[in-house]
C-alpha cells in the first residue's frame, strides 16, 4: 500500500506541479514579461540620468552672455570692408567727415599673429593705409569717430595732429595710419593621400 | 469527536454497544460457519437492524468479530520496541501461512516498567479477505467501520489491562470471561508476564442452561443467558427458576462440565504463568460480563482453591484507563484507500489552492511592481526630458565658449585691445582751459599699451604753471586715461607775449575690440 501511495503522490505531485506551471505560464507570463521590459527601461533611464553631467547653475546666463558677445563679434566681422574694397571705404569715411585727403598710400599688409589663423579657424588678410588729412579739429575728431565705429576689425594703430600758425589759417592736418583685418573662415585641412 | 461505537459480531449474536443504550440481536450460531463462508452478507439485514436501534448509523464504529482463523497473542521478547515489532511481524506472518497469504496485524506495546529491556507486545491478525469482509458488510448495513479486530484480542487486551490496572503489588490474575470467550492475564506490581485465551464463554453456560431446561419447558438463548446473568450459579440443593420449576439438580450437572473446563484451564495458566509457589497465593479477579454472574466467582474459587472474587468499581475504572493506552484495530483495505484517496485528494486541494495562491500572488506581486517602475518611469520622463533640456544647453554652451574662444582669439590676433583716440581728442579740445593751444597731438601704440603726445602752449600768467597742472588735472580725471605725465615746460614768447610750452605724454586704457564702438553707440542714442 505505501508504494500504492508512493506513485499516487509521485504522480499526484507531478500533476500539481504540471498544472501549476501550465497556469503561471497562461497567466503570468505576459505580465513577467512586461515586468521585464519595464524594468530594463526603467535601468535604461536611470543610467541616462546618472551619466547626465552637471550644468553650472547659471548656464543659462553665461548662454545669453556667449551669445551676446559672438553677436558684437559677427557684427564687427560681418561689417569690416574687404580689402579691396578699404581705399574707396577711407575715402568715403574722410568725405562723410568733411576732411581733405591730401595723400594716402598703403603701408603694406602684414599678418599680426600667425597663430591667431591657426586657433581662430579664420584665415586673415590684412591691408593698411597712410591718410594725410587736413580740416578742422573736430572733423578730424569725427574721422576717428568713424573709424572707430563702421571699420570692424580694423584700427587707428598711429596718428599726428597737428595744427598749423594762425596765419596759415584755421586748418588742421593729421597722419593717420589704419589697419584692417579681413577674417576668412578658414577650409578644414583636407586629408592627405597616403601612398604611391 | 464523538467516542468510536463498538459493534461486535458474534455466532451467537450481533453486539452494539452504545454510550446509552445496548443492542442484541440474536443470530443462530449453527449457521456462523455458513456465514462466515459467504463474507458474513448473510447476515447484513441483522448488523443493520443493531445499527439502525443503536443509533450507529453515521458514526465512526469499531468492529469486532469472531474468527477461527485470528491469531491473537502475548509476546515478550528481549528486544527493543521496533526490533520486537519487526519480530512479531515476522512470527504473525509466518503463523498466517506466509508471504502468499494476505495477512492483515495490529499489535500494541503493553507497558511493562520494572523491564527496560523487555517489550511485551499484544498481537491480532488475521487475514485480509476476512476483515475486508468484514468492514463490507457493515458498511453496507450503513455503518462507517474504521477499525476491525478479532474479538478475542479484545478479550486479552481487557484481560491485560486488568493486571497493569491491578492497585496492589501480590501476584494477581484477572479472567476476562465474556460471550464468546475467555482470557487471563495475569503478573506481579503492574507486570503482564502471561496472557492466553480460553476456550469457556458465557455462551457456552447459557447453553447448558438452555439444555438443562428442555425437560421442563426449553428455554431460549437470550432467556437462559439472561437467567445466567440474574441468577448465576445455583448452589446444590437449591432452586433455580421457580417459575420454569427448574432447580440446581437440574442446571448443575450440566454446568459443571463447563465450569471444571474454566477451572482447569484456569490452574493450567496458573502453574505455567506464574513462579513456583505464587500459584497458590495468587489472587484471581473476575472481570467483564462474566463478573456479572452471580456465584462465578464463588465456584470457581472453590474449584481451583485459590481466592476468586469479582472486580471492584474503582479497579474497573482503572482498568479501563489502562485500555485506552494502546489502540488495537486493523483498518480495512477500503478504509486505507479510501483515506489514502482522500489524502491525496485534499494534498491535491492544498497543492492546488498553494499554486493558485502562489499565482495570484505572484500576479499581484508583479501588477503592483509594474504599476511602481510605471510610475517611476513616467516620473523619469520629466526627469530626461529636464536631462535632455540639460544636455542641450549643455552642448549650446561648450559650443558657444569655443565659438566665443575663437573670437576672442581673432580679435586678441588682429585688432587687440583699442585705445579710444576719438574720445580722448574730443577730451583735449574741451578742456576748458583759457588759452590753451594744442600744437601737436601724437598716438600710437608702445610696448606699454596704447599713449598720446601732447604738445602745446599757454599763457605765461602768473600762475601759468599751475594751469599745465589744471590741464593735467582734467586729463586724470577721464576714466579712459591711465596715466598723465608732464614731458617738460618751457617758457617763451610767441608773437611778443610770454607762454609755457609743455608735453605731456598720457597712457590710454585700452579696450577690448568692439567696446569702443559700443560705447559710441550709447553716446549716439
Amino acid at each position: 500500500m505505501s508504494r500504492e501511495l508512493v506513485k499516487n503522490a509521485t504522480i499526484l505531485c507531478f500533476g500539481v506541479a504540471g498544472l501549476a506551471a501550465a497556469a503561471w505560464f497562461m497567466t503570468l507570463r505576459e505580465a513577467h514579461r512586461r515586468l521585464g521590459e519595464v524594468a530594463q527601461k526603467l535601468a535604461e533611464q536611470e543610467l541616462t540620468l546618472a551619466s547626465t553631467p552637471p550644468l553650472p547653475p547659471d548656464a543659462e546666463q553665461q548662454v545669453a552672455t556667449l551669445t551676446e558677445k559672438i553677436e558684437r563679434t559677427s557684427t564687427l566681422i560681418s561689417m569690416t570692408p574687404a580689402t579691396s574694397d578699404f581705399y574707396a571705404f577711407l575715402q568715403e569715411l574722410a568725405r562723410q567727415s568733411g576732411l581733405r585727403v591730401d595723400r594716402m598710400e598703403p603701408s603694406g599688409a602684414i599678418h599680426r599673429n600667425t597663430d591667431t589663423v591657426r586657433t581662430s579657424g579664420y584665415r586673415i588678410e590684412s591691408s593698411g593705409y597712410e591718410l594725410n588729412v587736413s580740416g578742422s579739429f573736430a572733423e578730424i575728431v569725427g574721422f576717428m569717430r568713424q573709424i572707430e565705429r563702421r571699420i570692424g576689425l580694423g584700427r587707428a594703430t598711429s596718428f599726428r595732429v597737428q595744427t598749423k600758425p594762425a596765419s596759415e589759417g584755421d586748418v588742421i592736418t593729421a597722419e593717420i595710419t589704419v589697419m584692417v583685418y579681413v577674417p576668412t573662415p578658414a577650409e578644414p585641412p583636407q586629408p592627405t593621400r597616403s601612398g604611391s | 469527536m464523538r467516542p468510536h461505537a463498538i459493534l461486535t459480531i458474534l455466532p451467537s449474536g450481533i453486539h452494539a454497544a452504545g454510550a446509552t443504550r445496548d443492542v442484541w440481536v440474536p443470530l443462530d450460531p449453527m449457521a456462523w460457519d455458513a456465514t462466515v463462508a459467504a463474507g458474513f452478507s448473510p447476515i447484513r439485514e441483522e448488523i443493520r437492524r443493531a445499527i439502525d436501534e443503536s443509533g450507529f448509523r453515521g458514526r465512526r464504529i469499531k468492529a469486532r468479530y469472531f474468527s477461527k482463523t485470528s491469531i491473537v497473542e502475548l509476546l515478550t521478547l528481549p528486544l527493543k520496541p521496533a526490533d520486537a515489532r519487526d519480530a512479531a511481524n515476522l512470527r504473525l506472518r509466518e503463523a498466517m501461512g506466509g508471504a502468499n497469504v494476505p495477512s492483515s496485524s495490529t499489535m500494541g506495546q503493553v507497558p511493562s516498567p520494572g523491564n527496560q529491556n523487555m517489550t511485551t507486545l499484544l498481537l491480532a491478525s488475521d487475514h485480509t479477505e476476512t476483515i475486508d469482509q468484514v468492514a463490507q458488510v457493515v458498511t453496507e448495513a450503513g455503518g462507517n467501520p474504521v477499525l476491525v479486530l478479532p474479538v478475542r484480542a479484545g478479550y486479552l487486551r481487557s484481560a491485560v489491562a486488568g493486571v497493569l490496572a491491578c492497585p496492589h503489588q501480590r501476584s494477581t490474575a484477572v479472567l476476562w470471561i465474556d460471550r464468546h470467550g475467555t482470557a487471563i492475564a495475569g503478573g506481579t506490581d503492574r507486570t503482564c508476564t502471561f496472557a492466553r485465551l480460553l476456550s469457556t464463554s458465557l455462551d457456552l453456560l447459557a447453553e447448558a442452561i438452555q439444555r438443562a431446561s428442555r425437560e421442563t419447558g426449553e428455554y431460549s438463548f437470550a432467556t437462559a443467558l439472561d437467567r445466567l446473568t440474574t441468577i448465576g450459579i445455583p448452589d446444590r440443593g437449591s432452586a433455580f427458576d421457580p417459575d420454569a420449576r427448574l432447580d440446581s439438580d437440574h442446571v448443575l450437572p450440566l454446568l459443571q462440565p463447563a465450569l471444571q473446563r474454566l477451572a482447569i484451564e484456569v490452574k493450567q495458566t496458573l502453574r505455567f504463568g506464574l513462579p513456583e509457589g505464587e500459584a497458590t497465593r495468587v489472587e484471581v479477579i473476575v472481570a467483564g460480563p462474566g463478573a456479572r454472574v452471580p456465584g462465578l466467582a464463588g465456584a470457581l474459587g472453590a474449584m481451583i482453591e485459590t481466592e476468586v472474587h469479582p472486580i471492584s468499581d474503582s479497579h474497573e475504572s482503572e482498568r479501563l484507563r489502562w485500555e485506552s493506552k494502546f489502540v488495537l484495530g486493523i483498518t480495512p483495505t477500503a478504509v486505507e484507500t479510501r483515506r489514502t484517496r482522500s489524502s491525496l485528494v485534499m494534498a491535491a486541494v492544498f497543492g492546488g489552492v498553494a499554486a493558485a495562491a502562489a499565482i495570484v500572488g505572484d500576479a499581484f506581486w508583479s501588477t503592483r511592481e509594474i504599476g511602481r517602475m510605471r510610475t517611476q518611469v513616467d516620473r523619469n520622463t520629466l526627469a530626461l526630458e529636464a536631462a535632455e533640456r540639460a544636455h542641450q544647453l549643455g552642448d549650446r554652451l561648450t559650443s558657444l565658449t569655443e565659438q566665443n574662444t575663437k573670437m576672442e582669439t581673432l580679435l586678441r590676433g588682429t585688432v587687440g585691445d583699442q585705445p579710444a583716440w576719438s574720445s580722448v581728442l574730443s577730451l583735449a579740445s574741451r578742456t576748458g582751459i583759457v588759452g590753451l593751444e594744442i600744437q601737436e597731438i601724437t598716438g600710437g601704440t608702445t610696448t606699454e599699451g596704447p599713449g598720446l603726445s601732447i604738445r602745446g602752449q599757454l599763457p605765461a600768467a602768473e600762475r601759468g604753471a599751475a594751469s599745465v597742472s589744471a590741464l593735467v588735472d582734467v586729463l586724470s580725471a577721464s576714466p579712459i586715461i591711465s596715466r598723465v605725465r608732464v614731458g617738460s615746460t618751457r617758457l617763451a614768447e610767441a608773437d611778443g607775449v610770454p607762454v609755457v610750452q609743455f608735453t605731456i605724454t598720457l597712457m590710454m586704457k585700452p579696450l577690448p575690440a568692439g567696446t569702443v564702438m559700443r560705447i559710441a553707440e550709447g553716446a549716439s542714442r
